[in-house]
C-alpha cells in the first residue's frame, strides 16, 4: 500500500468521530537556531478520535506534539486545547490543564525509578483533592489490572520488562481520565510483538474510556489503525485530514 | 509527596547518606565545640567565683622593713579610698566590697586576717557560713575564726584571740571553705576594725600612708557585658603595679588553647557548616542533574514547577532533619561520654592565707578546675536552623538554575 493510499484510508478506530474539537493548532511555527522545524502548521483533533501523525525524522512531528502538550513553546501561532489557549497560560494553569485533560506516553521508558508501578500510576493524582486516597489507589489498581499488571503493583520499573513499563505508562496516562492521550512513538523502543500488543492496549483503553489519541509514529501499520492520519514533511502538514 | 520523598531518599541512598552525614557532622561540630567552649568558659569563672567577685583588685607593694606584727602581703599594697571611689563610678560596676588583708607575724604564730565590709561577699557571706556562735556586724569589736584555724589553735566561741597587739572576743566559727564565694583567711573582722589595726601597725605605716578609710583589696561585682572595659579602666586607674584579676586573666593565661574561646568554637563550627553546605549543594546539584528527565516527566503528567520544587525541598528537608537528629544524638553521646572539662591554671591573684616565706608553708597556686559539659539549647536551635537553611538554600540554589526544557528531554526524535 502506498503512503498516499494509506493516508487516504480513514477508518475510525475509536468509533464515530465526535464533532467536538479538543485540539486546534493554527499557523504554528517553531525554529531551533537556524533551522525552522515547523513552518506554519494547522491541525484540528476531535474528541475521541485516533489521529496519527507520520513523517520522517526531523519533519517536526514530535515538536508539534510537544507544543500541543504545552511542553514546548511555539514561536508563532496558536494552540487551543479543551477550549483553552495555551499562549500566556501560567505554569500552574498549564500543569492543571495537563493533569486534568491530557495523558502522555513517550517512546523512552518514562517511569520514576524510585516508585513502584502503582505509585507511578498514581503520580498524576498526588495533588487531587476531589477524590480520596483510597479511591485514587483503587483506580490505580484497576488500571494496572486493565493493562494486565495486577501481579506487578509493587514492582519497581527496573524489575519490569520494556513492554510492562509502557503498560504502566499507559495506565498512568489514563489515571486522570484525560480527554486525549498524546503518544510520541510509544512502541518505538519495543520489539514488534510487544509493540503491537501495547498499541492494541492503548487503542482498546482509548475506546473504553472514550479518550482521544494523537500519536506520532513512523510505523504505517500503526497509522493504518488511525481514524485520521496526517503526514508531516519539512515542517508542514503535507497530506491528511487536518 | 512524602511517600515519593521517602522512596527517592531510599533509592538514592548514596546521595542521601552524603547529605545527611554532612549535616550531621556540621551539627555535631557546632554542638560539641560550643559545648566545650562554654564549659571551658564556665571552668575559668570557677576560681574567681570562689572569691565571690567578678574582679579582684590588688596592687603590688614593697616588702616591709621587718617581718613582724601586722604586715600587708606583698600583693596587697594600699588602695586609697579615692581610687576605690573612682572604681565604684566606672560604668558596669554593680557593687564593690572593700577589704583589708593582712598577715599577723608573731614569733610563735602567724595568722591571716581579713577585715571586710558588710556585703554579700563580706560579713553577709560569713554569717551564712557560721557553724558556731553568732555573726558579727560592721560596728562590732569581735572576730570570727575559720574552723580549720580554730581547730588547730583550740580556739572556742567566747574565748579571745590576739591580732597584732590587741585581743578580740571570738564571736563565732565559720566554715569558710563551704561553697566558696569568700576570700579565705584565718581571722575575719569588720572592715573598720581592720582599717584601725592597719593604720596603727608599724610595718604598714613604714610603707604606706594607710588612712582609716583605705583598703588593700577590692572585690568588684560587674555587669559581665562590661567586664573587659571595667578591667581596663581599673588597670589604667591603679597603674602598672595593679593586679586586676578576672576570668579574662585566666583566659589570657591559657590563650594557646583555641577551645577556650567560644567565638573560636563558633568559627570552627561555621567553617565546618560551610563545608557541609558545599557538600549538600553538590549532592543536590548532582541529584537534580540526574533527575532532569524525571522532572520533565513530572511536568508532562501535570506537575507544576512549584510542585517539583516542593518535592525536592521536602526530600532535602527530610535529609536535614535526619542529619540534624543524628548530629544531636552523636553530640549528646560525646558530651555524656566526656562528662566534664578540666583545666589546670595558675591563679593570677595572690590571696594566700599562708605567707610564702613560712618554711612549713606549702603554697600551691596551681589549681585544677573542672566544669560539666552540657548541650546549649541555644546552640542546638541555631544548629537546627542552620542545617534546615543548608537544605533549603541548596534546593533554592539548584532550582534557581535555568529550568530544563522538558520536551527536549522527552521527545522521541
Amino acid at each position: 500500500m502506498s503512503d498516499t493510499a494509506m493516508l487516504a484510508k480513514s477508518a475510525p478506530a475509536s468509533g464515530a468521530a465526535s464533532a467536538q474539537e479538543i485540539i486546534r493548532v493554527e499557523r504554528v511555527k517553531k525554529r531551533y537556531g537556524d533551522v525552522e522545524i515547523l513552518k506554519g502548521v494547522d491541525l484540528a483533533v476531535g474528541a475521541g478520535q485516533f489521529t496519527a501523525i507520520m513523517g520522517k525524522s526531523g519533519s517536526g512531528k514530535s515538536t508539534l506534539l510537544g507544543i500541543i502538550a504545552g511542553l514546548e513553546k511555539p514561536d508563532e501561532g496558536d494552540v487551543v486545547v479543551m477550549g483553552q489557549k495555551l499562549a500566556g497560560m501560567s505554569d500552574n494553569d498549564m500543569a492543571t490543564l495537563r493533569r486534568r485533560s491530557i495523558g502522555v506516553v513517550f517512546q523512552g521508558f518514562s517511569l520514576i525509578p524510585s516508585l513502584t508501578a502503582l505509585d507511578n500510576v498514581m503520580l498524576p493524582t498526588f495533588f487531587a483533592t476531589e477524590t480520596s486516597a483510597a479511591e485514587r489507589r483503587q483506580r490505580g489498581v484497576d488500571l494496572l489490572h486493565q493493562v494486565g499488571l495486577s501481579e506487578r503493583l509493587h514492582y519497581h520499573p527496573a524489575t519490569l520488562s520494556g513492554g510492562e513499563q509502557q503498560r504502566v505508562a499507559i495506565a498512568r496516562a489514563l489515571m486522570n481520565s484525560p480527554s486525549v492521550i498524546l503518544a510520541d512513538e510509544p512502541t518505538g523502543n519495543l520489539d514488534q510483538e510487544t509493540g503491537a500488543s501495547v498499541l492494541e492496549l492503548l487503542l482498546d483503553l482509548g475506546r473504553t474510556h472514550g479518550t482521544g489519541l494523537l500519536m506520532v509514529t513512523h510505523d504505517p501499520d500503526v497509522a493504518a489503525k488511525a481514524g485520521n492520519v496526517v503526514e508531516m514533511k519539512d515542517g508542514r502538514i503535507s497530506h491528511g485530514h487536518a | 509527596m512524602l511517600r515519593y520523598a521517602a522512596s527517592e531518599l531510599v533509592f538514592r541512598s548514596g546521595r542521601s547518606l552524603v547529605t545527611a552525614v554532612s549535616i550531621a557532622l556540621a551539627v555535631l561540630a557546632a554542638m560539641v565545640l560550643t559545648s566545650l567552649a562554654s564549659s571551658y568558659a564556665r571552668a575559668l569563672r570557677v576560681p574567681i567565683e570562689t572569691v565571690g567577685a567578678d574582679v579582684i583588685v590588688q596592687q603590688q607593694g614593697d616588702i616591709p622593713p621587718k617581718l613582724e606584727g601586722l604586715v600587708f602581703p606583698h600583693p596587697n599594697a594600699l588602695i586609697p579610698a579615692g581610687i576605690v571611689a573612682q572604681i565604684k563610678a566606672i560604668p558596669g560596676v554593680i557593687a564593690l566590697t572593700r577589704a583589708v588583708y593582712m598577715w599577723d607575724l608573731e614569733p610563735d604564730r602567724y595568722e591571716s586576717v581579713l577585715g571586710i565590709a558588710d556585703s554579700e561577699v563580706g560579713l553577709g557571706a560569713l554569717g551564712r557560713r557560721l557553724i558556731d556562735g553568732k555573726p558579727i556586724a560592721a560596728g562590732d569589736r569581735a572576730v570570727l575564726l575559720d574552723s580549720d584555724f580554730a581547730g588547730k589553735n583550740k580556739a572556742k566561741v567566747g574565748g579571745r584571740i590576739k591580732v597584732g597587739v590587741d585581743e578580740f572576743p571570738v564571736a563565732g566559727i565559720v566554715d569558710a571553705a563551704r561553697s566558696g564565694k569568700l576570700v579565705r583567711a584565718d581571722v575575719y573582722m569588720p572592715l573598720k576594725l581592720a582599717q584601725g589595726l592597719a593604720s596603727a601597725a608599724p610595718q604598714v605605716r613604714a610603707l604606706y600612708p594607710f588612712g582609716a578609710d583605705d583598703a588593700n583589696l577590692v572585690l568588684v561585682k560587674v555587669n559581665r557585658e562590661h567586664l573587659q572595659g571595667v578591667v581596663e579602666k581599673i588597670t589604667a586607674l591603679i597603674g602598672k603595679k595593679s593586679v586586676v584579676s578576672s576570668e579574662l586573666s585566666m583566659r589570657d593565661a591559657l590563650s594557646g588553647v583555641l577551645f577556650l574561646s567560644q567565638s573560636m568554637g563558633l568559627i570552627i563550627a561555621a567553617v565546618i557548616g560551610l563545608f557541609a553546605a558545599a557538600f549538600v549543594w553538590r549532592a543536590t546539584a548532582t541529584s537534580v542533574a540526574e533527575r532532569r528527565r524525571e522532572m520533565a516527566i513530572l511536568q508532562a503528567i501535570g506537575w507544576s514547577w512549584r510542585h517539583i520544587r516542593a518535592q525536592v525541598l521536602i526530600e532535602n528537608l527530610a535529609l536535614a532533619v535526619i542529619g540534624t537528629a543524628a548530629g544531636f544524638a552523636l553530640a549528646l553521646v560525646i558530651v555524656l561520654a566526656l562528662g566534664q572539662v578540666s583545666v589546670t591554671v595558675d591563679l593570677p591573684w595572690d590571696l594566700s592565707a599562708t605567707p610564702h616565706f613560712i618554711p612549713t608553708a606549702a603554697i600551691n597556686r596551681t589549681q585544677i578546675i573542672t566544669a560539666p559539659l552540657s548541650i546549649s539549647w541555644l546552640t542546638a536551635g541555631i544548629a537546627t536552623a542552620g542545617s534546615l537553611a543548608i537544605g533549603l538554600l541548596a534546593v533554592l540554589a539548584v532550582l534557581a538554575l535555568p529550568r530544563p526544557q522538558p520536551w527536549s528531554l522527552l521527545r522521541a526524535e
